[in-house]
């Protein structure tokens, strides 16, 4: 599975259980669609710090890294190339 | 004599005192009293044009922001009481508080409705107009429904409306959760709210030069009396409502200099956690609070021990049924006190009483039982469930404490069957109710279990129909569908059957051992 499809499945399973229909389409605010709330965005981050190994510096809790499957795959791809 | 006045008149007060100071900030919105003041007159004059007189129900459904605050007080303006919505909602919710409350307008935002408006216009029969900032030409709305878009509101006069009311007459319904499962509707008048606004300010000793920005919604009942009482003297209010990106907040609530913050636990916990809330040196801060809910003494000690002393950090309780502010702790007797939730506050008599009405000895666990001009007035057309929390003595609050020799409380248990997930009190029952809708569902019990972040998770155990295949994810899904995202439980676990005592009750007590 690439890093897409892994960040896209957590979030259909963990948010939406299974459900792929709301994500209608990558670029989508994931906050301002209701499918996350604030406790889901602490839940993310423990998801890509835990699963990807990332460390996530606290300035970096921002919608333009974590708010749209486009926005985590664009943020993850970064911190991966810069680790 | 009574000085205590109508809410909308504290809107008044601030915009004949200083028109110009800034009341609301939101992004790049900005608002001086005079203009929240004009703004909130037109809403009333669109509303009065259509008939909405002293007594109606006008829902309000907005985010925070401007136009909440100009929804809200304009509704006051006419006499009418406003039932502000929780955006959260699943719309099948929304629509059974609407029909509920019988609202007759409803003042909201085309972002915030999207499609949905249909439906809640067809959910409540009395309901015979919008106010709204733009329509979308896809909506089909009954005749009976007139719409007033932004354009409409600006043609109307600003000036202020005169509609007399009194002091007695309801002011807001606030739908919280019961213990049945069914939404109840918490009905607080004009003197309920004004004296609560007034207990609050006496003991935080706001002044119009304070600030606080805010990211607890305004139709929540601690989100209101930031509200209420930063406009009660003139304050201002930043409005923030991305909380789920706290770095953000965090320099927003030092760009904007305001000299207050306020959340529930999980707010502090993720501020701890997650920002460097705790190394700034703030220095336009004067003091935060904390309510809805109790924070873990662990925190308040970090808290305490980790900002600068001249911050005063005010731990504070109260119920939805009481406007909501019943009882807070002084700063300076934090340190000796966490985790009690202080002394009453002035106005207010907090008592800890046995079964048989009789106050507790010190240190005896009992209930506490809450009475002031501040208590509700019941529930929306529910006396059944009233007549379990309103007696002779006040509000029964369902919350088990003791007082300490020195007169603190220290609440120890729940006499009801409620989880309180973040600073939401969620009924058991509703979600149990919903997933027995789910094919192949047997038995469903639900929990709170602790949790660190969120004080309760919510957790579902559930008998599976023989044969059903069940899975959780058809339940969680099911829950999505029909709950608002802090109601899905967290997990869902599978029994063969769940534990009951002999008479057939089930013992929650052993799942959250289990659990």
């Amino acid at each position: 599975m690439d890093l897409h499809e892994k960040i896209k499945a957590y979030i259909v399973e963990n948010f939406l259980f299974g459900d792929l229909e709301p994500l209608k389409d990558d670029a989508m605010s994931l906050l301002d669609n209701g499918i996350i709330d604030s406790t889901g965005v602490m839940e993310l981050v423990a998801f890509l710090e835990g699963d990807f190994g990332l460390g996530i510096e606290d300035e970096e809790l921002v919608p333009e890294n974590l708010d749209s499957v486009d926005n985590l795959v664009g943020f993850v791809t970064r911190k991966q190339a810069a680790a | 004599m009574d000085d205590l006045q109508s809410i909308h008149r504290l809107l008044e007060h601030s915009a004949d005192r200083t028109p110009d100071a800034t009341v609301i900030e939101h992004g790049e919105q900005r608002l001086a009293y005079a203009e929240l003041e004009a703004e909130s007159n037109r809403i009333a004059g669109c509303l009065i044009e259509r008939g909405v007189v002293r007594g109606d129900r006008v829902a309000l459904l907005a985010d925070n922001g401007p136009q909440y605050v100009a929804g809200f007080f304009g509704i006051l303006k006419v006499g009418a009481c406003c039932v502000a919505l929780n955006g959260a909602n699943k719309t099948r919710t929304n629509c059974l508080l609407l029909e509920d409350s019988g609202a007759v307008a409803l003042v909201t935002r085309a972002l915030q409705v999207r499609s949905d408006l249909p439906d809640l216009v067809a959910a409540s029969p009395a309901l015979h107009t919008v106010v709204i900032d733009r329509v979308a030409p896809s909506w089909s709305l009954p005749d009976r429904v007139t719409v007033l878009a932004a354009a409409d509101v600006a043609a109307v006069t600003d000036s202020r409306p005169e509609i007399p009311s009194e002091l007695d007459d309801l002011c807001a319904i606030i739908y919280t959760s019961g213990s049945t499962g069914k939404p109840r509707g918490v009905t607080l008048t004009h003197r309920n709210l004004a004296a609560n606004t007034r207990q609050i300010l006496a003991y935080l000793e706001l002044n119009a030069d304070d600030s606080v920005l805010s990211v607890l919604p305004f139709h929540y009942s601690f989100g209101k009396s930031l509200l209420l009482t930063h406009v009660a003297v003139g304050g201002r209010i930043v409005v923030d409502n991305r909380f789920a990106y706290p770095a953000n907040v965090v320099d927003n609530i030092e760009q904007s200099r305001v000299t207050s913050f306020s959340g529930v636990p999980s707010t502090y916990a993720i501020l701890a956690a997650r920002t460097d809330f705790l190394e700034r040196p703030w220095p336009d801060l004067r003091y935060l609070t904390q309510a809805g809910g109790a924070m873990s003494p662990s925190l308040q000690r970090r808290l305490r021990e980790t900002l600068p002393d001249r911050i005063d950090l005010f731990v504070m309780y109260g119920q939805t049924e009481a406007g909501p502010r019943l009882s807070w702790l002084p700063p300076e007797r934090l340190a000796e006190k966490y985790g009690s939730i202080g002394i009453p506050i002035p106005g207010v008599s907090l008592l800890v009483k046995r079964p048989d009405g009789a106050e507790c000895d010190v240190d005896e666990v009992g209930e506490v039982v809450a009475s002031g001009d501040n208590i509700m007035q019941g529930y929306w057309n529910d006396p059944e469930e009233t007549a379990e929390v309103l007696f002779d003595d006040g509000l029964h609050t369902g919350d088990l404490g003791r007082r300490d020799a020195d007169g603190f409380i220290w609440l120890v248990d729940r006499v009801k069957n409620m989880i309180k997930a973040g600073a939401n009190r969620v009924s058991a029952k509703e979600i149990e109710e919903v997933i027995a809708e789910v094919d192949g569902v047997q038995e469903v019990c639900v929990i709170g279990v602790a949790d660190e972040l969120l004080g309760e998770a919510i957790e579902a155990f559930v008998v599976p129909r023989p044969g059903s295949g069940l899975e959780a994810n058809t339940i969680q899904q099911h829950c999505r569908e029909n709950l608002a995202l802090y109601k899905i439980p967290r997990t869902v676990q599978f029994l063969d059957a769940l534990p009951k005592n002999s008479s057939g009750k089930v013992l929650k007590k052993e799942l959250r051992l289990d659990s």
